[in-house]
């Protein structure tokens, strides 16, 4: 059985629609990503789960006990849960050491006790020389790593994360993404990390849910979710991809317009509207006519080093963008035909 | 990691979770009634006794005297000259003065800021006193000097004249000036002056091409803000106006109180002061809010100083002279007038005296009472003000909405009523029933607290501004209450907030005069009124005693809200 459960949990502000009745299931030690555009409502559903906020319909229960109905809602501070804040949200006036003590001091714990846990802590952050400094003294990844410290010490039936590297530095953004990933693997705590960052979602996740407009688009592992997505906006918000719609003729065949493509899996419907995805890399620029082929124009190319950036117009005005090594040399506004491998071009809803 | 017992939690939702100390309807509509009659009830017999006539019939006559009667039109017209010019000669002396301390190497700008700063506590009244002391015709201590130099019996100034009135009511509101500008002048980012510089634009012409043109609409606010003071100011224009034989609108309505009252005339004299007031307060807060201001605030870099090179010690200089006019000078003439027998007499031990200490504390007997009302008034409307102002600034910052907007509105509604207004209004609601205060110290609680709600919301809710919600929800995710939270995490984050705007409460109460003189009976004087009394008789040396102590005190009782906020604060906070 799932440990956290989420069943139709919808949040309205007045009239608009913030969370559209969401469905989701956790494991117990499983890292959740939600992965979104900001304003998709991972946030909002982050929130909902540690209390601060109401739903407006639906469900939220841990390990089979409701914590939050409408209407009835469990204090933040009676769900043994913790999280880490976007603005880290250390409190200024107390030091390293007395911001990490705080939960456990709230336990009810003998002195002795809470300084070995969070001796322990720091050190595993760390930071145990920088204990007696106040958060004002640290460096903004240090004082990640405080609110990582102050989080995980108090045991936390779920950890929640809300953005949490996003007023990093790329490069210590990189590193901590490992951080999160290395300490969620040593204490392997039930967590749901909310971020808009696709590399951290896939550096840290077990599952990425990536969520668009209030609802969720897809669940899956990291793997799963880049190369089987079932929707153009996974397709393009995990790697980015070319996203071609048109006519199906058969379950496996689409009249893009400019021409015809033959998808490997049978999932179109005949004379139905039909897309399918296809990653930028995916796609085979050659000079001549092929099977599955259709015909191109380069508008422009840009060389990056290790591949070459091409921007392609098919005869109907549709623009593709494809990525190729960077040896091949086309002349711009050059014709070239472009060629659809089947099993790569994988059809998703529109 | 596993030592750690997890909370007692995961109780199912069946009942309801209590909800800690929610500022629950109850309170909040308590608040609110409190609040609007607070400010209302004032308002609206203003408004009634402005439409009748002494018999109680409706009636627009006490505005036809107003614009006929030349008694009541000259006071009028001497009350917008007065602010008109005193806006303008504060514009032009605190300018430079902020641009020298905010913007240039000037020698000790911490401390001129703070001295500017300083001047804040000095009641105006109290200003104007020290400048008769300084400057009366015959008996100042400066013609004195200049008589004594020139040999001849002419008196170099006369205080008591429009323009004496002009110049002291300047001095102690080009502070306001220099306040607001200097703010904006502080937080205008270098990179912006650096752009013109990279663009090769000399250093005065980076001054003249950017820097003043961000900061004119700070300027214009605070000139604004210098017009409002100096329009509904009472105690200057009293102690130097009226031996002068003439009057501005505040004297006016406060001598409609005198033998016989026509409290009416007086309503009706008050509501134009109420509708300018808020007029310019509409033009303030349009002036601030505008494109050409949100710049200002911007994020990036720390203000450059200039240096001043040759200029740093005759700047300086020019700097201590300006200082001298609201300062030296009139706290100099004070503590000379405290301890001598003749104010304007020669320095020397013959005219050394302790009488007036004498006079003052042991044979004066309403001074003591009025110290004891003063200080039970300033505590009292200090605490109950800051814990409103915080109550209305928590739910107003926490959860908004309209009943939030509706409570700003309400508690920053006192800005716009001029003092004497207040106090013709608040006589004219409690000195009949159902709530007869008049006569008791309430009436003047009530005024007070009213006047200085406002300063404290502001204040109030600039501390709760710069606390971030996410430090109460880290805590209380972590286990605590919301009780817990408000002890552990907001209060000691607001603390020096909270301890700023009760002192702001306090040194307001102290200097208030205007609603005091009209609400104040002879068992409720305040010191203020006292010192306005004694004026009248000529006793300055008592009043220097009283005027000096009264500081004194309030600076200890500041000094020692400051220590108790300073007590297991640390030093090195910054909120990361």
């Amino acid at each position: 059985m799932s440990h956290l459960l989420l069943e139709r949990v919808s949040k309205h502000y007045g009239s608009t629609t913030v969370l559209d009745s969401i469905d989701l299931a956790v494991e117990r030690g499983a890292l959740v990503c939600l992965l979104g555009p900001s304003g998709c409502g991972k946030t909002t559903t982050l929130r909902l789960i540690a209390g601060f906020v109401e739903p407006s319909t639906g469900t939220i229960s841990v390990g089979g006990n409701i914590l939050s109905r409408p209407g009835n809602v469990l204090a933040p501070e009676r769900r043994g849960m913790s999280m880490i804040f976007q603005s880290y949200a250390l409190w200024p006036h107390m030091t390293i050491f007395e911001n990490v003590a705080f939960g456990l001091t709230l336990r009810k714990i003998d002195k002795a006790q809470i300084g070995a846990a969070v001796g322990r802590m720091l050190s595993a952050v760390k930071l145990d020389h920088l204990a007696e400094r106040y958060p004002g003294e640290l460096s903004g990844g240090q004082q990640q790593r405080v609110a990582l410290a102050r989080a995980l010490v108090v045991d936390p039936e779920i950890l929640l994360l809300d953005e949490p590297l996003s007023n990093l530095d790329a490069a210590l953004r990189e590193e901590m993404r490992f951080e999160v990933r290395r300490l969620h693997d040593e204490f392997r705590y039930t967590t749901v990390y909310v971020t808009h960052d696709q590399a951290e979602a896939m550096t840290a996740a077990d599952i990425i849910v990536v969520m668009n407009g209030g609802r969720i688009e897809q669940i899956g592992s990291p793997e799963d979710i880049y190369s089987r997505p079932r929707s153009g906006f996974v397709a393009n918000f995990l790697g980015g991809a070319n996203v071609l719609s048109g006519k199906a003729l058969d379950d496996i065949h689409l009249d893009i317009g400019a021409g015809v493509v033959r998808c490997a899996e049978p999932l179109f419907t005949k004379d139905a509207r039909g897309a399918f995805s296809i990653r930028f890399h995916e796609l085979d620029i050659r000079a001549e006519e092929g099977v599955n082929t259709v015909q191109a124009r380069v508008t422009r190319h840009t060389f990056l080093g290790a591949t070459r950036d091409l921007s392609l117009v098919l005869a109907n005005g549709t623009t593709l963008r494809a990525s190729t090594t960077p040896d091949l040399r086309i002349p711009e506004s050059g014709a070239v035909w472009v060629r659809f491998d089947p099993q790569r071009c994988r059809p998703v809803t529109l | 990691m596993t030592a750690t017992p997890a909370l007692k939690s995961f109780a199912t939702a069946d009942g309801r979770h209590p909800a800690g100390i929610d500022l629950s309807a109850g309170v909040l509509g308590a608040i609110v009634l409190f609040l609007s009659a607070l400010v209302g009830l004032p308002l609206l017999w203003l408004a009634v006794f402005a439409f009748t006539n002494a018999k109680g019939m409706p009636t627009l006559a006490n505005f036809g005297d107003l614009v006929s009667d030349p008694d009541l039109l000259d006071p009028l017209i001497t009350t917008f000259s007065l602010a008109g010019l005193v806006a303008v000669f504060a514009a032009i002396s605190a300018a430079p003065l902020a641009w020298l301390v905010s913007r240039t190497n000037l020698p000790g700008r911490r401390i001129v800021r703070a001295l500017l700063t300083a001047s804040f506590v000095t009641p105006p009244f109290l200003g104007a006193i020290s400048w008769e002391i300084l400057a009366a015709p015959n008996s100042g201590i400066l013609n004195r000097l200049w008589r004594e130099m020139s040999g001849g019996t002419e008196a170099l100034f006369d205080i008591y004249t429009f323009s004496g009135l002009v110049f002291v009511v300047t001095c102690y509101t080009a502070p306001y000036v220099f306040v607001v500008l200097s703010n904006a002048l502080d937080r205008i980012p270098a990179d912006l002056e650096d752009a013109a510089g990279i663009l090769g634009a000399s250093r005065w012409r980076v001054v003249r091409a950017i820097t003043l043109p961000l900061a004119l609409p700070a300027l214009l606010a605070g000139a604004l803000v210098a017009f409002l003071q100096a329009m509904t100011l009472f105690g200057s224009p009293a102690i130097l106006a009226i031996p002068a034989g003439f009057h501005t609108i505040t004297t006016k309505i406060y001598s409609l109180f005198q033998f016989p009252p026509k409290p009416e005339v007086a309503a009706a004299a008050a509501l134009p002061l109420l509708l300018v007031t808020m007029l310019l307060l509409f033009m303030q807060s349009r002036l601030l809010g505008r494109r050409g201001y949100a710049v200002v605030g911007g994020k990036s870099g720390e203000a450059r100083l200039m240096a001043l090179g040759i200029w740093r010690w005759p700047a300086f200089a020019l700097v201590m002279m300006v200082l001298a006019l609201p300062l030296f000078l009139p706290y100099g003439a004070l503590l000379k007038a405290a301890f001598s027998r003749v104010p304007a007499g020669p320095l020397d031990l013959a005219n050394l005296t302790l009488a007036h200490v004498n006079f003052v504390f042991i044979e004066f007997s309403q001074t003591r009472r009025a110290f004891a009302n003063t200080f039970v008034l300033a505590l009292g409307t200090a605490s109950a003000g800051t814990i409103l102002a915080l109550l209305i600034a928590y739910r107003v910052a926490r959860q908004g909405g309209r009943t939030g907007r509706l409570l700003e509105a309400l508690v920053s509604a006192p800005l716009a009523i001029p003092g004497i207004v207040l106090g013709v209004g608040l006589f004219l609601a409690y000195t009949r029933g159902p709530l007869v205060l008049y006569g008791t110290l309430w009436i003047l609680f009530f005024a007070f607290l009213t006047i200085e709600l406002p300063v404290a919301y502001q204040q109030m809710r600039a501390s709760f501004r710069g606390l971030h919600p996410e430090l109460e929800e880290a805590s209380r995710i972590l286990g605590a209450t919301r009780l817990g939270t408000l002890r552990r995490i907001t209060a000691p984050l607001l603390k020096s907030g909270v301890i700023a705007g009760w002192c702001l409460i306090f040194i307001g109460v102290v200097r208030e005069l205007s609603a005091a003189v009209i609400l104040s009976s002879q068992n409720t004087k305040v010191l203020s009124v006292v010192i306005f009394d004694l004026n009248e008789s000529g006793d300055l040396g008592a009043i220097a005693i009283i005027g000096v102590t009264m500081l004194l005190l309030t600076f200890a009782i500041i000094g020692f809200a400051n220590w108790i906020a300073g007590v297991g604060a640390d030093p090195r906070r910054a909120v990361g």
